[in-house]
């Protein structure tokens, strides 16, 4: 990948941006709050039909980019089977590696110019960190999902084209253990939500690749 | 008999079979994901084999692995196991150095990653994260060292902190709490140490109490010599900050006094304790070597300021 690549955005990958053109007659917008106060990070909002009925989505392509010590999108959504491309921006070595429970690999060290890939093909949270750079974080989520959106803080998101109906609604933001579930109904329209999680997320960074505790770095 | 030998065979057999097939299938699978540049795993399968059924071979190829995998140090390791230190220096040459930066201390000791290396020299170190863990008598350091580059020397300051020694021995009852003193005491007045055997000791027992007495004054005048070391680097400390006994600013100044406060507080417990431990070694060589006593009593008195002691008895 060139050195002179653009950076990736924050936040990569919703349903909409997924599914071009999609005309539903509904739309659902709204705001995470983490006990009752505006985000500080980022988040992502999931919705399944309680029909059941919702087709898979086609595995895409992806870059989560280390450059300047940060990984970069801070958060990416993809379907499953989906490959990701872990290219080094800086002028030295990075580490990619996670320990989550979806799915564990170490893709060892690379100078910056190199490249690693990987497929995820097991849907849940991949939280991704370096061995070297303690402060660098980074998640994936692989999601099956026929609506998804990430949010980034107290920007509201939006969902501009759903089925009326049932949804099964599941909220995650950085600050929480785990997600929120709730059921919502959509009807016709534009329609508004404000969803409150928890934030019991242990701050700071995560383990190392051997499980030992880390403090944080001076900068990032 | 026999038949417990057979069983054991018959059991141990398939399992070392097993190990040879799954040291073979992880050397294969190496291979397979060295060929699509999947380095760190290929690696990673090149020692499981290797642990599971060590050869030259694997090593080298694990080396070779290691090279590629940005860990020359790893493999320069295993070309000195593997009789090629040409190979392995000009790989150490060109890795990542650490260079401490620690007070010297009598009986220092600095392990990187739980391997003890020269704290004076430069010590080649493989890209990525290392715990640098620094000891010495009374003291310990820790510190981890994130290193990204190659061919860098990575300054590493590791600042010794006093820690709780092991309290000596004191083989003899005590009346109340004694703590041996710690270079963290500060200014904790050294409690005394008293040895006063109750009802005077038989003469059976003169043998033990010349030991305990021995032994707790060579405790003290480590002790001693612990709380002088301490002393006299609180005192360089000092000097650094204010050389001339002119100091940069006010904060210094305040820095400055209160390292000569506890300089001085060290200074004369270690003049205590090394009295006292004096004094011990005396009554326990008395009461090891000189002839038999109907009774003895001995008392010592350790303090910040000073240490006392007596002996009486009747022979």
């Amino acid at each position: 990948m060139p050195a002179e690549t653009p950076p990736q955005p924050k936040l990569v990958g919703s349903s909409d941006e997924d599914s071009p053109g999609s005309q539903l007659p509904a739309s659902l917008r709204g705001t995470i709050t983490v006990d009752g106060k505006p985000l500080d990070g980022v988040g992502l909002v999931e919705l399944y039909p309680l029909d059941g009925h919702y087709g898979k989505r086609t595995p895409k392509h992806r870059v989560v980019e280390q450059r300047n010590k940060q990984f970069s999108p801070r958060l990416l959504a993809i379907p499953p089977g989906s490959t990701v491309a872990f290219p080094n921006f800086d002028d030295f070595y990075h580490n990619v590696f996670s320990s989550s429970a979806t799915q564990r690999f170490d893709l060892g060290l690379y100078k910056g110019g190199k490249s690693r890939e990987l497929v995820f093909d097991k849907v849940g949270l991949v939280r991704l960190g370096c061995n070297v750079h303690a402060n660098m974080a980074s998640f994936i989520f692989v999601i099956d999902a026929p609506a998804y959106v990430p949010v980034d803080g107290a920007t509201p998101f939006n969902f501009k084209s759903l089925a009326p109906g049932k949804y099964k609604a599941r909220v995650w933001s950085e600050r929480s253990a785990e997600p929120l579930e709730t059921e919502i109904k959509l009807k016709d329209g534009v329609n508004t939500i404000a969803f409150d999680v928890k934030g019991d997320a242990e701050l700071g960074p995560s383990p190392d690749k051997f499980g030992a505790s880390r403090q944080p770095q001076g900068s990032p | 008999m026999k038949i417990k030998l057979l069983v054991i065979t018959a059991v141990l057999a398939p399992a070392a079979l097993a190990a040879a097939e799954t040291a073979d299938a992880a050397l294969q699978r190496g291979h397979d994901l060295y060929k699509v540049g999947r380095i760190h795993e290929a690696c990673e399968a090149y020692a499981a084999s290797d642990r599971l059924a060590a050869s030259a071979a694997t090593e080298r190829e694990l080396a070779s692995c290691y090279e590629q995998d940005a860990r020359p140090v790893a493999a320069a390791r295993l070309y000195k196991h593997l009789g090629d230190p040409a190979k392995a220096t000009k790989l150490e040459a060109n890795a990542p150095k650490l260079r401490f930066a620690i007070n010297p201390t009598p009986g220092l000791v600095v392990k990187v990653d739980g391997l003890e290396v020269p704290a004076t020299e430069d010590v080649p170190v493989d890209v990525g994260p290392h715990e640098v863990v620094a000891t010495a008598p009374g003291f310990a350091g820790h510190t981890s060292v994130p290193v990204d580059r190659d061919r860098i020397v990575v300054d590493v300051i590791v600042r010794m902190q006093p820690v709780a020694e092991t309290a000596a021995p004191n083989p003899s009852p005590s009346p109340s709490p004694t703590p041996t003193p710690t270079p963290n005491a500060g200014p904790t007045p050294v409690a005394a140490t008293a040895m006063t055997p109750e009802p005077a000791p038989a003469a059976s027992h003169r043998k033990t109490y010349g030991i305990a007495a021995a032994a707790v004054g060579a405790a003290a005048i480590v002790t001693s010599a612990v709380m002088y070391g301490l002393a006299e680097h609180k005192f360089n400390d000092e000097h650094a900050l204010c050389p001339s006994s002119r100091c940069a600013n006010d904060g210094d100044l305040a820095t400055a006094n209160s390292l000569l406060s506890d300089a001085r507080t060290y200074r004369n417990i270690g003049i205590g304790t090394s009295i006292g431990g004096g004094l011990l070694l005396i009554a326990g060589g008395y009461l090891l070597f000189a002839p038999h006593a109907e009774t003895t009593h001995v008392s010592v008195q350790v303090g910040r300021d000073g240490a006392g002691m007596a002996y009486t008895g009747s022979f």
